[in-house]
């Protein structure tokens, strides 16, 4: 049992050693970052002809109450060229009708592209006015299948895929797209940062005030997503081993996306596999590539609340994270693939995929250390403060990034605030989610299906429950 | 207005200034400038320039950027053998902008330096050239200049539509795939009727990508020479959907003539050919 817990410290230290180098890694170049972007040069690449045309995919799946404010905001953004997607999959509600509307769409014959395939398509409308916007209405096939059919369709040479009820700030499209315009040979995708919506003022599909979430579900993840995409995203992208472009806010090279075959609709982790893929095809042509992260465009987007739903979120992220290692087991180790192979993936099986079964095990495994009396007390103390000061400090450190970063919009943060959050994140939101990505890991091995989302929606109109099915 | 003194209050002046003067035109810019100029900003990012530490030298390059000072030549000359990168590309641009004939060299040798770690730089570069001096884009566009610089020069021909360059944009068309299809939409976009036997030959070449033969297809489009309707006609019945569907939509660019010949493509016995054809008369 000691030879055990000897192994599970050894876990602790590595991902100490691991996540701290890359929070340091990640204050580095949200210094360089911030020395790069002054809104004047954003301005300048911006009125450049090289600036690419971006094609905004909104795949919508019964978003009737908040699709026309989510297109007004789209067609209100800072960028000089954009052509907005909507993918109507399969909606049994309003959606169709509502965009339709409110857009004065009329439908238009529009053959369908053979680059990638999807679901049938039932109908293209385009508006009657000169209004940047085709929407799609194609069968049920879930998100992966409807940003398949948007890349189809769409005619710009990047791609920014999105959630329907997610909000972009006024400039992070013309943030997101730097990358491309300052490098575009070998870019082939930028992620921006999500931040959680639940207590932000929001008023016809913008953010009027950052505030903190009633809910304490939805208050730890605003903590976590700090961590991650300030800290772990960042510093991961620093390496060029990004692993994770969030499904909510990603920009891709088209041409790029429907080379490696579009995203596979046979996974939960669409956007993780996507990712993976691209590097790998990309190191085993031996070509150059950037995948990178920016760490100041921000996309707003609705946490769920309530147990259940967070559940079902994390289960179905760890089954992605699973199936998506499984797919490219090849590149683990590999060192063809450079940082992804010999240290993303290796961290991300380690950490993401094993670490719930190791922590659990080890909490398991030192209590009964310290009931049979091979651990001493102090020992058992020892290691419980140690697994609770590790994460907490990578918060802190994801917390204090943010607060560094180009434009901090956490103002209600105060550190009196966040510390018991961040002590209770490591105490008690921690250990529940290593036990429900364990049941993720279970549910792959049955196969089980995912249920519906619910989501309070996020404009100014009364909160209703919208199902979700993907 | 009250003084400027402390260092604190000079910066954040400064910063406020310039974040403005990426906004302002005329005469609003040209006394903002001069207001600076007389509190001393312009002599200070000259000497600045010249400082040690690369973030010191990159803010100094962006005052000067941005005040667009004509005593600055000499200092951004100097600038442009900066041992950073960004003080590098800064310098150039703005040399590009405001320094004289004699700068011109020194500018595009600077910016084929760059191109391969910083195209982005290096682009806008080009791109201050071709707005200030165009025919200082010459250079850039022959078939001896390194051919990343080549392409980004292609790419800004075609976006500020410098119709003088359009005979080098035809050439283009014979180089790499990714050369040709900048070429062919810059000469799409400068409307340039000399070049459209040679887009019809790329767009008729399959052994070329499939995407440089679309934009060569859609620079017909654009220029809307009918003579070449016939090739167009040809393109919609062939084997690749990217070729395909620009050469329906440009010839429903092409009025009557173009129309005539879609309808013909409607009653081909190619169900895709036919899709194709009456979702662009129907457009």
């Amino acid at each position: 049992m000691i030879v055990y817990l000897w192994f599970v410290l050894g876990f602790f230290v590595a991902f100490s050693i691991v996540h701290s180098g890359l929070l340091i890694v990640a204050a580095v170049e949200l210094r360089r970052y911030a020395a790069r972007a002054s809104a004047a040069s954003m301005r300048r690449a911006l009125r450049s002809p090289l600036a690419p045309s971006i094609a905004i995919l909104v795949p919508a799946f019964n978003e009737a109450s908040g699709i026309a404010d989510s297109v007004r905001s789209l067609l209100a953004l800072d960028y000089p060229k954009i052509e907005i997607v909507v993918i109507n999959d399969g909606s049994t509600d309003d959606t169709l009708r509502r965009i339709v509307e409110v857009f004065d769409l009329r439908p238009v014959r529009c053959p369908t592209p053979p680059y990638l395939p999807h679901r049938p398509v039932k109908g293209i409308y385009a508006p009657r006015s000169r209004l940047p916007l085709l929407v799609i209405d194609k069968e049920n096939g879930g998100k992966a299948d409807s940003l398949n059919a948007g890349l189809n369709f769409a005619s710009s040479p990047l791609a920014c895929s999105m959630d329907a009820d997610s909000i972009l700030e006024q400039d992070a499209l013309a943030k997101v797209a730097l990358p491309f315009i300052e490098d575009p040979g070998r870019t082939l995708v930028a992620a921006g940062t999500i931040r959680i919506a639940n207590g932000c003022r929001i008023d016809r599909g913008r953010v009027l005030q950052v505030g903190p979430p009633s809910s304490r579900f939805a208050l730890f993840q605003v903590v976590e997503y700090l961590r991650a995409f300030y800290g772990i995203r960042t510093g991961w992208a620093a390496f060029n081993a990004l692993l994770i472009v969030s499904g909510a806010f990603g920009l891709f090279r088209r041409d790029a996306v429907i080379a490696a075959g579009g995203y596979r609709t046979d996974t939960v982790g669409e956007d993780f596999e996507l990712v993976v893929r691209l590097h790998r095809m990309w190191r085993d042509a031996r070509q150059p590539y950037r995948i990178v992260h920016v760490p100041d465009p921000v996309c707003w987007t609705e946490a769920p609340e309530k147990a259940r739903y967070l559940r079902r979120q994390r289960r179905r992220w760890h089954r992605g994270c699973m199936e998506t290692l499984l797919i490219h087991r090849r590149m683990l180790m590999n060192p063809r693939y450079r940082a992804v192979g010999l240290v993303a993936l290796p961290a991300m099986l380690l950490f993401e995929v094993l670490g719930p079964v190791i922590e659990l095990s080890g909490y398991v495994v030192s209590t009964a250390a310290l009931l049979a009396g091979t651990l001493s007390s102090v020992g058992f103390l020892l290691f419980l403060a140690l697994s609770v000061l590790y994460g907490l400090l990578l918060t802190l450190g994801g917390i204090a990034l943010e607060d560094a970063s180009v434009s901090p919009r956490a103002t209600w943060m105060d550190l009196r605030r966040v510390l018991p959050f961040a002590l209770g994140e490591s105490l008690g939101y921690r250990q529940l989610m290593i036990l429900w990505r364990l049941e993720g890991v279970w549910q792959l091995i049955r196969k089980a299906e995912w249920g519906a989302m619910e989501r309070k929606g996020l404009s100014a109109q009364p909160p209703q429950p919208v199902p979700k099915a993907r | 207005m009250p003084p400027v003194t402390g260092p604190d209050e000079r910066a954040a002046l400064l910063h406020a200034a310039l974040e403005a003067l990426a906004d302002l035109r005329g005469s609003e810019r040209t006394r903002l400038v001069e207001l600076l100029d007389q509190l001393g900003y312009a002599r200070q990012a000259i000497s600045e320039l010249a400082d040690r530490r690369p973030a010191v030298r990159r803010r100094a390059a962006e005052t000067l950027a941005a005040m667009a000072s004509p005593a600055a030549v000499p200092a951004l000359t100097a600038g442009l053998a900066d041992r950073d990168l960004l003080v590098r590309a800064t310098c150039a641009r703005v040399l590009a902008d405001i320094g004289g004939e004699e700068s011109v060299p020194l500018v595009a040798a600077a910016a084929g330096r760059d191109v391969l770690v910083a195209p982005g730089a290096a682009a806008a570069v080009v791109l201050a050239l071709g707005q200030r001096r165009p025919a200082a884009l010459a250079p850039l566009l022959d078939p001896g200049a390194p051919p990343e610089l080549r392409a980004i020069a292609i790419t800004i021909v075609g976006g500020l539509r410098l119709v003088q360059h359009a005979p080098a944009l035809q050439e283009a068309l014979g180089d790499s795939d990714t050369i040709a299809a900048s070429a062919a939409r810059g000469l799409g976009m400068i409307g340039e009727s000399q070049a459209t036997r040679a887009l019809a030959r790329l767009a008729l070449d399959e052994q070329r990508s499939p995407s440089a033969r679309a934009d060569a297809v859609t620079a017909l489009g654009s220029i809307g020479d009918r003579a070449e309707i016939h090739v167009l006609e040809r393109l919609i019945a062939g084997a690749d959907w990217p070729v395909q569907a620009a050469a329906a939509r440009a010839l429903a660019r092409l009025g009557p003539p173009g129309l005539a010949a879609l309808h013909r493509a409607a009653r081909s016995s190619q169900p895709q050919v036919r899709e194709l054809a009456e979702a662009a008369v129907q457009s």
